[in-house]
């Protein structure tokens, strides 16, 4: 019986062709879109792990004010350690642009080449690929660094600088204003000399036979001379490699997408089965008499819902497995990391093939559907053969009840909306999924214009000279500011948190702390993230030595760049150990006459203004395909559900047509109910959509130090709603042309 | 002549399918008369009473209804001409399932630019107690005098019916014929009803019958029995 049953799905399926085609294209796309995503995650987390052993990733970095002695660095390295100067400065190559010069390394955080070959002598280098990208350069053509034209011999990219920030606390990588050179011992110390600047001793280390604390407290014990560096502890950072922002950056980005990417993708397909169900549904309500005639011939229900649920599941199934070799193409997860590439620094990994990734792929959605459509389909075949011979209409207490309206336009739109009420829910639901997916779109655009914006807003220096040996006194034009680097944990990331002490009111900082050594005013973007107020507590870290510091919030400040609490200069001198005056970075309108050896970096206003545009550069594609995803969402749900209304409305559209019923009366009966759901509900989803997404979206960048400003203007609400309407109105217009095709005689064929 | 029919024809399909239905049907309709068009399955009376009521499309011939030519007119036309002339009542009802009684009359009433009473249709029809109930909680016999009172409502000048007793019992079928037997003498209506039953043209004041598309008989009832005496309903 199931095989001649099942006969008639393919004279169903061609019956239904354009809509049962519709949807089997949003299941392809979402199970594309979801197993690229989720795969192209997979293939960054698997393969930052498989280029550990080739690479020789650091277990950690420390950096000291001073480099360490041989002898020093073989009494680290007496329990398998092995530690690896990684030295570096950084030099101008052009305006705004600036490249860390590093030698090539031989044991720890390896360049692991995408084209071409190591530097091995002078006049030669290696440059990370993404900056060579950027400025359109190639293994054979050559760099100009320091006056000195170097043959480009390879690109490549080391593990310590997959995500190439500039400092640790940068907002972002930027490779149009920061790349890395990797060049030989004798070229490195050719441009140290010409450089003037001093290095930045950083030591990579792998550990041996003992754990990073322990190394730790063997390094704090070196007997330095300290009355050399005129500091207590020459140690100035130690960071594991779990800690570093730059490290394995690219999997920790990534891992959020995974996770996202396979919960939303259950809850698309749910949304997807249930329009399929929907089809069903009404299919099985257009054929009652002939079910109840199949049951009196002995045919059993189970039989009937096999056969019923058969079509979705199969439909599903080819789906998943057009939507997975889609995601496995060279179309797909390629494709879809190459974001990733674009930003972080990392090797071009090979292609994987998980075997949960390719079940869930192409076995979610006909699962998903098979569920939901037995749920649905259930009910509908459990009624008595007599009762479905007879098309008896059942009633529904939750929808047949008295309406007290007197207007019979808005009578007839609110019971035609009572007997649509399945339908209108999955419109609703899937404008809450869809307005979901654009709100996180217009989210990261609000959230990269407003970084953009208040960062180059809420930088009124021009320069600031972070310094390595400051001067007694603070240079003319200057304002001298003592700063450190604490660390704050979101969500596990640890993400560095700037301390400024101020000395009374500043040209450049809004704040006005108070003194003491526990107080301190926050800026906006620790208040956006962390929901800090006034006499709240901040509790920071200090990863160098442990230490951990909690201040009370006294005020707050609008300064918005980046992570920032600022202290009374005085009390945080007495709080850190340093003497009164001291002062560590020199802010100024202009540009000071410092000499290049004091100086440990220089950031500009510039700098600041491109590493803030960087975010909406990268994050653009992603805000396009979010916000067409779900637009193309909207449409094809919203039409498929109105489409069905409409046709489950057949019958009654033909009869009020027989009585002589205009086109426009007609969709006013028809449609306006439909109208009044999309607008009420757009104006319940959108609040709800937001709500979620806002709180969601903290956790998509964790690691990313930055405000969380994502409020809308109410002329963004407005747009957000008008473009719902808009994209409603079209198919409304669609919708019109199908009911505008329904004849009076529907009703006599149906009789007949 | 309220109706005038000239020469009608109407086929369907084409080549190997192509069936005549109406082969060239001539007749007339007196203002306030009530009609049967009888005869067996497939003798073209449904089309008949489709072309008539601007349903379906005309091959050739000529429709008028008042005076008003219905050959040729667009849908819109055809839509406005249902609207102001003709009420409709159905075999299987057709009743808005989830409207009330009251509210699926109100679907003509809506329309109407001169509706009759629809307190005193209710009562009229015998629904005034039934009129908040839905169609399933109605008998069949129910179920069609509300149907009646949506065709009535509009105070139509044409009343199609198509089998409008196909579907009920012998007893139900009487009520129905005795209601529009009153509702003829009360509105003077001009009244079309499709059957296959021989008994109803005994009640009516013309019988036209077909056979293969044409007219085997057409006379006027010399004699009317009322609906309530009919036999073998």
């Amino acid at each position: 019986m199931d095989r001649t049953l099942n006969k008639r799905i393919l004279r169903d399926l061609r019956k239904n062709i354009g809509r049962y085609l519709a949807v089997t294209l949003m299941i392809t796309l979402g199970v594309y879109l979801v197993v690229s995503i989720v795969g192209s995650a997979d293939m960054v987390i698997v393969g930052t792990e498989n280029a550990k052993e080739i690479n020789q990733v650091e277990d950690g970095q420390f950096s000291a004010f001073l480099p360490l002695t041989e002898r020093e660095i073989e009494g680290l390295e007496a329990r398998r350690t092995v530690i690896e100067e990684h030295f570096s400065f950084d030099v101008s190559v052009a305006d705004g642009v600036e490249l860390r010069v590093f030698q090539t390394r031989k044991e720890v955080d390896l360049i692991m080449l995408e084209e071409g070959r190591l530097a091995q002598a002078s006049g030669e280098a290696v440059l990370e690929k993404n900056y060579a990208r950027a400025h359109g350069l190639r293994t054979g053509e050559v760099i100009n660094v320091l006056g000195h034209s170097l043959k480009i011999v390879g690109t490549g990219s080391v593990p310590d600088y997959d995500a190439a920030l500039k400092t640790f606390s940068s907002p972002a990588a930027d490779a149009h204003a920061f790349g890395l050179l990797f060049v030989s011992k004798e070229q490195y110390e050719e441009f140290r000399e010409l450089s003037g600047k001093t290095e930045e001793y950083v030591y990579a280390y792998r550990l041996g036979e003992e754990t990073a604390d322990e190394l730790k407290e063997r390094i704090k014990a070196l007997d330095f001379d300290y009355e050399k560096i005129g500091i207590p502890c020459n140690l100035t950072s130690f960071v594991k490699a779990e800690d570093n922002l730059r490290i394995a950056a690219a999997a920790g980005d990534v891992i959020m997408d995974k996770r996202t990417g396979l919960a939303a993708g259950v809850i698309v397909l749910i949304l997807f089965a249930y329009v399929l169900s929907v089809f069903i549904v009404r299919q099985i309500e257009g054929e009652q008499s002939v079910i109840g005639a199949l049951y009196s011939l002995g045919v059993t229900k189970g039989a009937l819902l096999r056969h019923y649920v058969l079509l979705p599941t199969l439909l599903a199934l080819l789906a998943g497995m057009l939507g997975s070799a889609l995601a496995f193409s060279p179309w797909g997860i390629g494709v879809m990391a190459q974001n990733t590439y674009d930003y972080f620094s990392i090797p071009t990994f090979e292609m994987t093939y998980p075997v949960y990734l390719v079940i869930y792929g192409v076995g979610m959605a006909p699962l998903i559907c098979l569920i939901v459509n037995v749920i649905t389909i259930n009910g509908k075949l459990s009624r008595t053969a007599l009762s479905l011979l007879r098309n008896e209409q059942t009633g529904n207490s939750r929808k047949q009840f008295q309406l007290k309206i007197k207007s019979f336009t808005l009578l007839f739109a609110v019971r035609q909306l009572l007997r649509e009420a399945r339908s209108a829910v999955i419109v609703v639901l899937g404008m809450l999924i869809t307005l979901m997916v654009v709100t996180l779109g217009i989210n990261t655009y609000v959230l990269c214009m407003s970084v953009r914006d208040h960062n180059i807003e809420d930088t009124k220096y021009a320069y600031a000279y972070a310094l390595k040996y400051p001067e007694k006194n603070v240079p003319a034009g200057g304002e001298g500011v003592y700063q450190e680097s604490l660390s704050i944990d979101c969500m596990g990331y640890q993400l560095d948190v700037s301390v400024i002490g101020l000395d009374g009111k500043s040209r450049f900082f809004d704040a006005k702390p108070e003194k003491g050594k526990s107080k301190a005013v926050v800026n906006r973007s620790l208040v956006q993230r962390f929901g800090f107020a006034v006499g709240d507590k901040i509790t920071l870290e200090d990863r160098t030595t442990d230490q951990n510091y909690s201040f009370t919030i006294t005020g707050i400040s609008e300064y918005s760049v980046g992570f920032v609490i600022f202290m009374d200069a005085a009390s945080m001198r007495e709080l850190f150990g340093e003497e009164e005056g001291y002062y560590n970075v020199v802010y100024s309108s202009e540009e000071l006459p410092i000499e290049e050896g004091r100086i440990y970096s220089v950031t500009t206003k510039e700098d600041i203004e491109n590493s803030s545009s960087v975010f909406l550069d990268t994050m653009m594609t992603l805000v396009i395909t979010l916000i067409s995803a779900g637009i193309i969402i909207f449409c094809v749900v919203m039409y498929l559900m109105m489409a069905v209304m409409i046709d489950r409305s057949t019958m009654g559209i033909s009869l009020i047509k027989i009585f002589g019923y205009r086109s426009d009366e007609v969709r006013k009966l028809y449609l306006n109910g439909n109208t009044a759901v999309v607008a009420v509900g757009g104006l319940i989803t959108i609040p709800i959509a937001k709500f979620l997404i806002d709180k969601l979206y903290p956790s998509f960048i964790p690691n990313v130090a930055c405000s969380m400003f994502l409020e809308y203007s109410w002329q963004l609400y407005l747009e957000l709603y008008l473009g719902l309407m808009l994209v409603y109105f079209v198919v409304n217009a669609l919708l019109l042309h199908k009911i505008n095709r329904i004849t009076p005689v529907e009703i006599l064929k149906d009789r007949e | 002549m309220y109706l005038e029919i000239n020469q009608l024809k109407k086929s369907y399909g084409k080549d190997e399918s192509f069936i005549q239905v109406l082969k060239g049907v001539t007749t007339g309709v007196k203002e306030g008369q009530t009609c049967v068009i009888q005869g067996t399955s497939g003798s073209g009376k449904s089309t008949l009473l489709n072309c008539i009521g601007g349903l379906d499309t005309i091959d050739s011939g000529s429709v008028k209804v008042a005076g008003q030519e219905i050959f040729g007119l667009s849908q819109k036309a055809l839509a406005e001409y249902r609207r102001e002339n003709l009420g409709f009542i159905f075999q299987f009802y057709n009743l808005v399932p989830n409207l009330t009684v009251k509210e699926n009359i109100k679907i003509c009433e809506h329309i109407s630019k001169n509706p009759l009473n629809m307190e005193e249709l209710l009562e009229t029809l015998g629904l005034t107690e039934h009129q908040n109930k839905f169609p399933f909680q109605l008998s069949g016999g129910q179920q069609q005098r509300c149907a009646i009172a949506r065709a009535l409502i509009k105070n139509p000048k044409l009343l199609l019916c198509d089998e409008p007793t196909g579907a009920l019992d012998s007893k139900t079928s009487r009520d129905i014929l005795v209601l529009l037997e009153k509702i003829n003498a009360k509105y003077h209506m001009t009244m079309l009803i499709v059957t296959h039953n021989n008994s109803i043209k005994n009640m009516v004041h013309k019988v036209i019958i077909l056979k293969d598309g044409l007219i085997k008989k057409d006379y006027e009832n010399e004699v009317r029995v009322p609906a309530a005496e009919l036999e073998d309903l």
